[in-house]
């Protein structure tokens, strides 16, 4: 409570990150592609890094997202805001039934049947093509007008104003997400992952919070879906298939669990060496695999814990050098 | 006669054809400090996780204050006024000492626990609750420090801290000293001395002198069934007993 960081920190922090990833990556459609992959990751690290909740089933809440906003936009006129509100109204509901289903099992058993959930949701894509395209996706894919009171309608046509909207989404979603984990809510969650026995032994009702976590998880996974359709202009099938779930994870993973900063990180060197590696060697997966695996070893808690103790470990040597320099 | 805060009539525990308490009556009166001993596997920790509802119970009632309990769910009793220790440490490692004891009194409103939207913030604990309680564990200026870097008998003095936190009536601690240094032993025997005062207390414990020099009341549990029952002098005299649980030791 009181070791936290400020809110001022993190507002700043997020800001920056969205100004500055344009500049720092090699296209602007990158950046766009790593602050949705951010906040699919963020999701799926609420579920894994703050309740200890395997999932294997993000794809089905992240390809949810994608279908429902290219759905309303393609055949309602409603605007964006009612699209992406639509968007996670239907993740947040969607993920509170898969979690209420799945939590009834612990351990493996749970992880199993979110990738059970996960796949059917893929299978009901594939088959139902009338609605979905089916192998085909849903082509043609518009980003609808932005509608504010007062101000003249704002259109994303282009990559830098689409860029524009998605960091502005992305550092709402931030910081509402850093709030949560920092809130008595967020304690709870914790609390659950490190000992869930003794949570519910001193009076929470834990499965509860459980389906409360799972549904913040959908919301904001499936809000990432929908930018990333719109991104695209394309729904494609492969966004609720079990890759995308494990690329989810393991961004989660890469970047480091328990710091939405460490999601970012991870959705961004995971997204920046796909791309890499894709120019030098049509088999880049394999390199790929290699960099990832040579990362892990040498940073088993993901890059933002490394990153901490690195910084940490250099501070206190610059430390003990200027107290010899004092003695000296 | 003393009001029985917590009445348990006939409590049966059954797995398949094993009866881990069989037909378990006892009272325990308020303002007591009542001992639960027995040799190993007679059914003390089930007794235990049956009144806390850990585990459910096959079987019989469990009046607390007058009302049954029997079937509520676990994390409905604490809020009713039962707060329990573990036999081994359970408690929240990677967090601040301060912030697992907010957590416990934070869970006896649950709706307290959906808040998301703002931080935690300092008036979120009861500040002079959690003063008086470290306090009383001898933790006085630990708050900020995580649980995992406390001492196991610092960590076995905060089990009964987080079940006080949230002012309970009865408290069931189980086996308070188990595994803790011969040094410890007497800030534990201070630490219910001084809790009697606010509640009733309900132990399992195989350190005889800690019973002998706390408890008011003795139940010896073997088998599952109760064998029997009264003043810490009487129970050390009885002959069943002695054969069945003092006898090993003696």
């Amino acid at each position: 409570m009181s070791t936290s960081v400020p809110f001022r920190v993190h507002i700043a922090a997020s800001v920056i990150i969205a100004a500055a990833l344009p500049f720092l990556v090699p296209s602007t459609v990158l950046a766009t592609e790593i602050l949705i992959f951010g906040m699919a990751v963020i999701g799926c690290n609420l579920l894994l890094g703050y309740t200890g909740l395997l999932s294997f089933g993000q794809a089905l809440f992240f390809g949810a997202g994608a279908y429902i906003a290219s759905l309303t936009a393609i055949h309602w006129e409603i605007g964006l805001i009612p699209v992406l509100l639509l968007t996670i109204l239907a993740g947040a509901i969607l993920a509170a039934i898969v979690g209420y289903l799945a939590i009834r099992r612990q351990g493996i058993y749970f992880v199993m049947l979110t990738l059970a959930f996960g796949q059917l949701g893929y299978y009901i894509a594939f088959l139902a093509e009338e609605i979905t395209g089916g192998e085909d996706g849903l082509l043609d894919v518009p980003r609808p007008p932005l509608e504010l009171p007062l101000l003249p309608d704002m259109t994303f046509a282009n990559d830098a104003s689409f860029y524009g909207l998605t960091a502005v989404i992305f550092v709402l979603c931030f910081l509402m997400m850093q709030r949560l984990v920092d809130s008595p809510l967020g304690s709870v969650l914790k609390a659950i992952r490190q000992n869930e026995k003794r949570a519910e032994a001193i009076g929470y009702q834990v499965r509860l919070y459980k389906i409360a976590v799972f549904a913040f998880s959908g919301a904001i996974t499936a809000l990432a879906g929908g930018l990333y359709a719109m991104m695209l202009n394309f729904a494609p099938l492969s966004n609720i298939d079990i890759e995308t779930s494990e690329q989810i994870l393991f961004m989660a993973v890469l970047g480091g669990l328990g710091s939405l900063y460490g999601s970012v990180i991870g959705a961004g060197v995971f997204l920046v060496a796909s791309d890499f590696f894709s120019e030098l060697w049509p088999r880049w997966m394999l390199l790929l695999g290699l960099f990832l695996v040579v990362v892990m070893m040498f940073a088993p808690g993901g890059l933002w814990h490394g990153l901490v103790v690195g910084f940490e470990r250099l501070r206190g040597r610059h430390k003990t050098s200027t107290e010899e320099n004092d003695h000296g | 006669m003393v009001e029985a805060l917590l009445d348990v009539r006939n409590l049966t525990k059954r797995y398949g054809d094993f009866h881990a308490l069989n037909d378990v009556t006892m009272k325990v009166e308020k303002g007591s400090v009542h001992g639960v001993i027995g040799p190993n596997g007679a059914g003390k920790t089930t007794f235990f996780h049956c009144i806390a509802g850990t585990t459910p119970s096959s079987d019989g009632e469990i009046v607390f204050e007058g009302r049954n309990i029997e079937g509520l769910p676990q994390h409905d009793r604490p809020g009713l006024g039962i707060g329990r220790s573990f036999q081994v440490n359970s408690l929240f490692p990677d967090l601040p000492v301060i912030e697992n004891l907010r957590l416990a009194s934070q869970a006896l409103e649950p709706i307290h626990g959906f808040i998301f939207w703002r931080a935690v913030v300092h008036k979120d604990i009861d500040q002079r609750r959690a003063e008086s309680v470290l306090h009383r564990l001898g933790l006085d200026g630990e708050e900020q420090t995580l649980v995992r870097a406390l001492s196991h008998g610092q960590q076995r003095l905060l089990e009964v801290g987080m079940a006080l936190m949230a002012q309970p009536h009865l408290i069931l601690l189980d086996e308070p000293t188990s595994g803790m240094g011969v040094d410890d032993v007497p800030k534990m025997i201070n630490l219910i001395k001084g809790l009697r005062e606010e509640c009733t207390i309900l132990l399992i414990e195989h350190n005889i002198r800690l019973v002998s020099e706390v408890c008011d009341t003795v139940t010896v549990l073997q088998a599952g069934a109760v064998i029997a029952q009264g003043t810490p002098e009487h129970i050390s005299q009885d002959e069943h007993v002695k054969s069945a649980y003092l006898g090993e030791e003696l």
